[in-house]
């Protein structure tokens, strides 16, 4: 069933339709029929029998002219009742030739034969037989004569009685065909009719049937999705609108399915999404937990740096007040010349330990500073030549107590550099005093050249010894703080063992480098660069210029 | 003679620096602060005033400045003295109208040298 239903319908009715036409064609043909038995009948037999009516009474008439004809004796009225006789046999010829016009069957001319030759014999023997023999004798005895007429009279009336009947049996059969007729269209309308309601019925009821199943199946369908459930699907077969109705159907039940899909798709991706939110969050809030306590620790190590340092500044103060006088008055005594030795030994002691003390104190300060950031560099033109000369001469005392001789190299075309001049001799200062403590008998040079490092020109300073040297394994902890190579050594050299690590950071701080060679017994080169003006990303970083002074309080 | 003031707080150091100077032959008065300092610098008109920086009270920047804005103490140099080594307290007490600056502790050698450079 490939069709609409509108289709359906239509055919059915189409079904109705034609046997409805079939029906009315039908009736038309049995009314046909009925009326062409009707037309007959009124047309052949009523006047076939009206005609053999008139007959009938011309042979009574000309049978009663014979007996006039017996009665009447005298010639005129005899030859009247003869005119007589020839106008009924001449109204009995047009009868003949009326009913010849209205023959329905053979048989029925055979009939109307019969009958007109019976007629003839009549004729005939009236006039060759009666009438001669009446004239013959005129007595009035007349019987014998009209009796012997009877055989023909009777063949006569057997022959137009033979004609009525066949006229009664064609009427009767005609009104036999409009019976049946009648019949057989009773019985096809009611059959025709009964067939065109069982019909259009299954049409409608199989229709119907159908249709509510498959309407039925879309309601459960239906309700399966409102319920939510979006499994199955109808799978109508059928094209018709029911069918495009169960497909659209279908469509957007797998739509709704895609998009439920899709949306739980969503939602888990939304759940994860959330979930990885929160993760987030709690990472966040772990994480801004973890940034406050590293601010709080920060901070309390800034608090903890601060009171260090200002307790380092404090105490530095607090120790050179009473150094400067211990320093002071063994100048005093000195000077004064009464110090008898070897008491005089002694006061050089005092002195040499107290500027000793001094310089670790001040170094001490540095170092805290520099930890700090809070390392103040004072940047200048510095005239290398005066500060070399400086340099020699500040060596010299300390070297010549150890016999060393100081050599000192700087070429001429080296000029002035911008640099933290004082901080740069403490640096030289360090190096130099260190060759000098760990040298004997040998000699301390320091020399000046012009180097550059990558684009940035420079000049570098080597402070070369000959003294014991430095083991290799040690010389990586060198510029670390409180590493002097061992506690023997420290013994045995003063120092804080803050020297180095106090020069590399300040050279840092300048935006140079320093750098250790050196072979045990052999001797050690120091070898500082410093560039020949201020590096701006050293400025910024170990630098910290920005923060506020520590100085030493009042 | 003209003589040469010692300004500081500390009796040790006003010692030091008196008995170095008094021992190379210089002439010298002591203030224990800086109000002191002005008085007698106004009474005796010093050849050279050797001024201590930080001191309670009126402190070494703010007597310098009071004096070189005198116009009867201006002509007197002022050489400060401390134990402040930042070049910012240095350049304070430029600014102030020291001619010089001398670090604590006092070297004996250095102080005469620049006592020397100011009084005859």
């Amino acid at each position: 069933m490939r069709f609409p239903i509108r289709a359906k319908l239509l055919g059915a009715l189409a079904i109705d339709l034609i046997l409805m036409m079939v029906l009315g064609y039908f009736a038309v043909h049995q009314m046909a029929t009925m009326n062409e038995r009707a037309v007959f009948i009124e047309r052949h037999t009523i006047p076939s029998l009206d005609t053999v009516g008139d007959m009938t009474t011309a042979i009574n008439r000309y049978r009663a002219r014979q007996l006039e004809f017996l009665i009447y004796t005298n010639s005129g009225d005899r030859n009247r009742i003869l005119d007589q006789m020839r106008a009924i046999e001449s109204e009995m010829s047009g009868y003949f030739l009326t009913y010849r016009s209205l023959i329905g069957s053979p048989r029925e001319q055979e009939q109307l034969d019969a009958v007109e030759a019976a007629w003839s014999e009549v004729v005939k023997a009236n006039h060759e037989r009666f009438i001669p023999a009446v004239r013959l004798v005129s007595d009035g005895s007349v019987q014998p004569f009209y009796s012997r007429m009877n055989p023909a009279y009777d063949a006569l009336d057997q022959a137009m009685a033979g004609l009525v009947q066949e006229n009664q049996r064609q009427a009767r059969a005609s009104l036999d065909v409009v019976a049946a007729s009648y019949d057989t269209a009773r019985t096809f309308i009611m059959f025709d009719t009964v067939v065109a309601i069982i019909i259009s019925a299954a049409i409608g009821l199989v229709l119907s049937a159908r249709i509510a199943r498959r309407l039925r199946r879309l309601v459960e369908a239906t309700n399966r999705v409102s319920a939510g459930n979006f499994v199955g699907s109808i799978n109508e077969q059928i094209r018709d609108e029911i069918g495009d109705l169960a497909r659209a159907f279908d469509q957007m039940l797998a739509s709704l399915r895609h998009q439920r899909s899709e949306l739980e798709d969503r939602n888990r991706a939304l759940q994860e999404s959330l979930a990885r939110q929160a993760q987030l969050m709690e990472e966040i809030v772990r994480g801004k937990q973890a940034e406050a306590e590293a601010e709080r620790a920060r901070a309390a190590a800034e608090a903890a740096s601060q009171a260090k340092s200002a307790f380092l500044a404090t105490m530095s103060h607090e120790l050179r007040t009473p150094l400067n006088a211990i320093l002071g008055y063994a100048q005093l005594l000195h000077l004064s010349k009464s110090v008898a030795e070897p008491n005089a030994q002694y006061l050089e002691r005092i002195l040499a330990s107290g500027r000793h003390l001094l310089t670790l104190i001040s170094d001490v300060l540095d170092f805290a500073k520099i930890e700090q950031g809070a390392l103040e560099l004072e940047y200048s033109q510095v005239h290398i030549p005066t500060l070399v000369d400086e340099l020699v001469a500040m060596t010299l005392p300390l070297a010549q107590r150890h016999h060393n001789q100081v050599q000192a190299y700087c070429p001429a075309e080296i000029d002035t550099i911008e640099t933290d001049g004082r901080r740069l001799r403490q640096v030289l200062i360090n190096l130099l005093g260190n060759a000098a403590k760990f040298t004997e008998n040998g000699t301390i040079r320091l020399e000046v050249t012009s180097v550059q490092h990558g684009d940035v020109a420079g000049i570098q300073f080597a402070v070369i010894d000959t003294g014991i040297g430095i083991p290799r394994d040690k010389q990586d902890k060198l510029f670390q703080p409180f590493s002097q190579i061992d506690s023997s050594v420290t013994r045995r050299y003063e120092g804080t063992g803050l020297g180095l690590a106090l020069s590399k950071q300040i050279v840092q701080a300048l935006g140079g480098t320093i750098a250790v060679e050196s072979d045990v017994g052999v001797g050690s080169t120091f070898t500082v660069w410093i560039p020949t003006r201020p590096v701006s990303a050293v400025n910024s970083s170990s630098l910290a210029s920005k923060l506020p002074l520590v100085g030493e309080p009042a | 003679m003209s003589f040469i003031l010692v300004v500081d707080d500390n009796l040790d150091n006003r010692n030091i620096i008196g008995q170095m100077l008094s021992f190379s032959g210089f002439k010298v008065e002591l203030a224990a602060d800086a109000y002191t300092a002005i008085k007698l610098a106004k009474q005796h008109r010093p050849a050279l005033i050797l001024m201590d920086l930080s001191m309670p009270g009126l402190d070494g920047w703010t007597a310098t400045e009071y004096i070189k804005r005198d116009p009867e103490l201006a002509r007197i140099p002022v050489v400060a003295v401390s134990g402040h080594v930042t070049r910012n307290d240095i350049e304070r007490a430029r600014q102030s109208g020291c001619a010089e600056f001398l670090s604590k502790p006092i070297e004996y050698e250095h102080l005469i040298a620049v006592a020397r450079r100011y009084v005859q």
